[in-house]
């Protein structure tokens, strides 16, 4: 069986989701980061599929990927000294105690 | 070669330079500060002259420096240049002369004050102002300056701020001025809108093709802007109170200078005017009205700068009527054995050469009555007396100016008035006699309160326990100068006279292509000295023999003869209190609607939309829970209610992606 286009978009779209999934019900900030990842990966993995696919000569959705990631890299070192944080001031990674900035 | 044209941009920059490095620099030290205002005005009286000869021998008329200071395309051009002609050449050496000899007076007029730095270096600003809108070639460069010359005004009316008098004059000066300026202002903006240029020279040669109202309306505009600084009844009311500055300032500011820009902003103006003869008239009547109302007021008064402030106040309205009466038979008329023209340009002659030797006693009589005051501490006429023998050089200045105010021959007021009734008598319509009549009439009670002021200040005892001193030298000499100018200025106007001289005559100065000799008329002179003598004669009767216990205005005899009509004119025709009822009861009703209106309606709209944003805001609150998963699920709802509605709106979108 040739593996073709749809296939990646399909496996994209069900990895996409599985991140919105556990972004909404994962209750701890940790899973949440991690369903976050998910998210980014399904993307990427889009991206560089059309890439693939679409515009074979052109490399426009592999430079989408790599600034993707770096983003994401950054954004996870960002998010885990927010965890830090957090966890240090309310001994606590849960989000649902996680509603002081609204008052 | 014209070279000293070229440099008459400096005459302005200098005492600007002073005033900057005055405050900036030198306020600490008062004698520099003193010698940096004098020097700085000495050097633009040089150069004025030096202009002034330059055009004696054939310089022209042109502008000589620009500077384009907002260049704003084609739309706006904001330019600030420098125009040498007659007009402004006569202004400047009037300017410069009685600016420089009050610098000097107010060496020793000020020697003892403590804010002398302050005042010296608000006279260079003056002086910088009112050079600068001499020289202006556009509106808009007159107009910065004349608020200019308003602001200074303004401080030197309040010099003494600490007295309560000083400083609400000062107020009362500004608001009253800044009403007349909303007309110019208003004439200014009017002129960019129809001509599309701020110069006066192109304003002129595009007016006489302008039919619209509002184009026609532009010279009232002008002329109420003038009435506003030259106080013109009813906006006359400032200049009395603004005596309460020092008295060179007095002299120098509301006599010779600043109150004559209203008259310099018409005269330059007068081509534009004159083809609106309504609006001449107009001027006419108002200058004859306000010359003999002052005059008349003048007569009860019994401070002896009021005395002074009426008078000029009579002498502008009489500058205001010969540029009126010349213009109002219109371009395109004739005259009896007159152009339009000819009587046009003869009221402008008559009306400036007014100005040119009023500037000159007027500032001496204020500066002589300074030097009274300096030295009987009191302004009441009725407490001086016998000064006379005391105050040699004050008293026989005093009265030299008393008698070229008087116009009495050879003094210069004589002909400066005689050419004024003569522009009158000339036009020859009802109005040119009325106007002439009133001229007549002015000046009889001008030589009357001038002669009542000497004979009670000057002539009698002197009262006890006063030791009145003649004042130091830096006083006394700019009083022989102006003095002497006084007997000779008025020479120029008299085409023979001024041949003999060597000089040409004012009228074929000021307008050199101008081929017109004006006639010397010996009935009408004759006719203004024979009422000048009736009011000395008439002064003389009443007040020569005065007693020495005479020492309030109580004791007039004036009051005994006129009765009640002494009241009003001690009360200065209740004209104060018609004031001050109309902003209590109009002004302020008026203000207090439209506070009204501030607070209810633009505040309560503000309010109400300030109050309908909490409202909102707190309704909405419960939506935002702080949990960070509702938020997520939001988004995705939202997203996929957007990728709905798309769909519903464009099946064929899923096929394209598909």
């Amino acid at each position: 069986m040739d593996v073709g286009l749809y296939h990646y978009l399909v496996l994209g779209g069900v990895l996409f989701c599985i991140g919105l999934v556990g972004v909404m019900i994962r209750r701890s900030v940790i899973a949440m980061l991690i369903a976050v990842e998910i998210l980014f990966n399904s993307i990427n993995l889009i991206a560089v599929a059309f890439n693939r696919f679409v515009y074979p000569g052109q490399v426009t959705g592999q430079v989408f990927v790599v600034f993707i990631m770096t983003v994401a890299a950054a954004e996870a070192a960002v998010a885990l000294a927010i965890v830090m944080s957090v966890y240090r001031n309310f001994r606590s990674v849960e989000v649902d105690g996680l509603t002081v900035l609204k008052k | 070669m014209p070279y000293f044209y070229e440099l008459a941009w400096l005459i302005p920059a200098l005492p600007l330079f002073s005033f900057v490095t005055t405050v900036l620099f030198t306020r600490r030290y008062k004698a520099l500060t003193t010698f940096i205002s004098c020097a700085s005005v000495t050097g633009s009286f040089y150069l004025s002259l030096r202009v002034l000869g330059e055009m004696l021998g054939g310089g022209g008329s042109r502008q000589t420096f620009e500077l384009d200071w907002i260049p704003l395309g084609h739309a706006l051009k904001v330019t600030l240049g420098v125009y040498l002609d007659p007009l402004s050449v006569m202004m400047l050496i009037v300017v410069t002369t009685v600016s420089m000899l009050v610098h000097i007076y107010s060496i020793g007029y000020m020697r003892h004050d403590e804010g002398k730095s302050r005042f010296f270096s608000f006279l260079s600003l003056f002086t910088f102002s009112m050079l600068g809108l001499v020289l202006s070639d556009n509106m808009l460069q007159m107009f910065i300056f004349w608020e200019l010359v308003g602001v200074c005004s303004y401080l030197l009316i309040g010099y003494y701020y600490e007295k309560k008098v000083a400083a609400d004059a000062a107020k009362k000066a500004f608001s009253v001025t800044r009403a007349g300026d909303l007309g110019f202002f208003m004439a200014v903006v009017i002129c960019w809108g129809y001509f599309g240029t701020f110069d006066f020279f192109v304003i002129q040669h595009q007016y006489g093709h302008t039919t619209e109202w509002l184009a026609r309306l532009f010279p009232f505009l002008i002329f109420f802007g003038a009435m506003g600084k030259s106080g013109q009844f009813p906006l006359h009311i400032w200049l009395p109170d603004a005596m309460e500055g020092p008295t060179p300032v007095s002299a120098l500011i509301h006599a010779a200078t600043m109150v004559v820009a209203g008259i310099f902003l018409v005269a330059r103006a007068i081509m534009i005017f004159a083809s609106t003869p309504d609006t001449m008239l107009w001027v006419a009547y108002i200058g004859g009205f306000t010359a003999l109302f002052a005059a008349s007021i003048a007569v009860a008064q019994h401070d002896i700068k009021r005395i002074l402030a009426y008078s000029t106040l009579s002498q502008l309205g009489y500058m205001m009527m010969a540029l009126g009466i010349g213009g109002s038979v219109g371009l395109m008329n004739d005259g009896h054995g007159h152009s339009g023209t000819d009587l046009a340009l003869m009221g402008q002659t008559a009306g400036t050469f007014h100005l040119f030797t009023h500037a000159f006693f007027k500032a001496l009589l204020f500066l002589a009555s300074g030097s009274v005051i300096h030295a009987m501490h009191t302004n009441n006429i009725w407490e001086m007396g016998g000064l006379r023998s005391k105050m040699k050089v004050t008293v026989w200045t005093f009265v030299i100016g008393t008698l070229a105010l008087a116009g009495i021959p050879p003094f210069a007021g004589f002909w400066s008035k005689d050419e004024i009734l003569a522009t009158a008598f000339e036009v020859a319509t009802v109005h040119g006699y009325v106007l002439f009549g009133t001229g007549l009439a002015a000046a009889f009670l001008t030589s009357f309160y001038m002669f009542r002021l000497c004979f009670v200040a000057f002539w009698g005892r002197v009262p006890e326990k006063v030791y009145p001193h003649e004042s130091e030298f830096s006083m006394t000499l700019p009083l022989v100068l102006l003095a002497a100018l006084s007997v000779v200025a008025g020479l120029i106007g008299h085409a023979d006279v001024a041949a003999w001289l060597g000089l040409p005559g004012y009228a074929q100065f000021l307008n050199p292509t101008w081929d017109h000799i004006p006639v010397f008329h010996y009935l009408i002179a004759g006719a203004s000295v024979a009422v000048a003598l009736l009011g000395i004669g008439s002064a003389y009767a009443l007040y020569a023999g005065r007693p020495v216990e005479w020492t309030t205005g109580a004791h007039d005899p004036l009051r005994a003869r006129l009765g009640r009509l002494y009241d009003h004119l001690e009360h200065k025709w209740y004209i104060d209190e018609l004031w001050s009822w109309i902003v209590n009861h109009v002004l302020f009703r008026m203000a207090a609607a439209c506070a009204w209106f501030d607070r209810h309606i633009v505040d309560g709209t503000v309010d109400l939309i300030a109050f309908a944003t909490t409202r909102a805001g707190i309704l909405l609150q419960p939506v935002q829970s702080g949990r960070l998963q509702n938020y997520i699920l939001a988004v995705v709802v939202g997203l996929i209610l957007v990728l709905a509605y798309l769909y519903a709106r464009t099946p064929q979108i899923l096929a394209q992606i598909m």
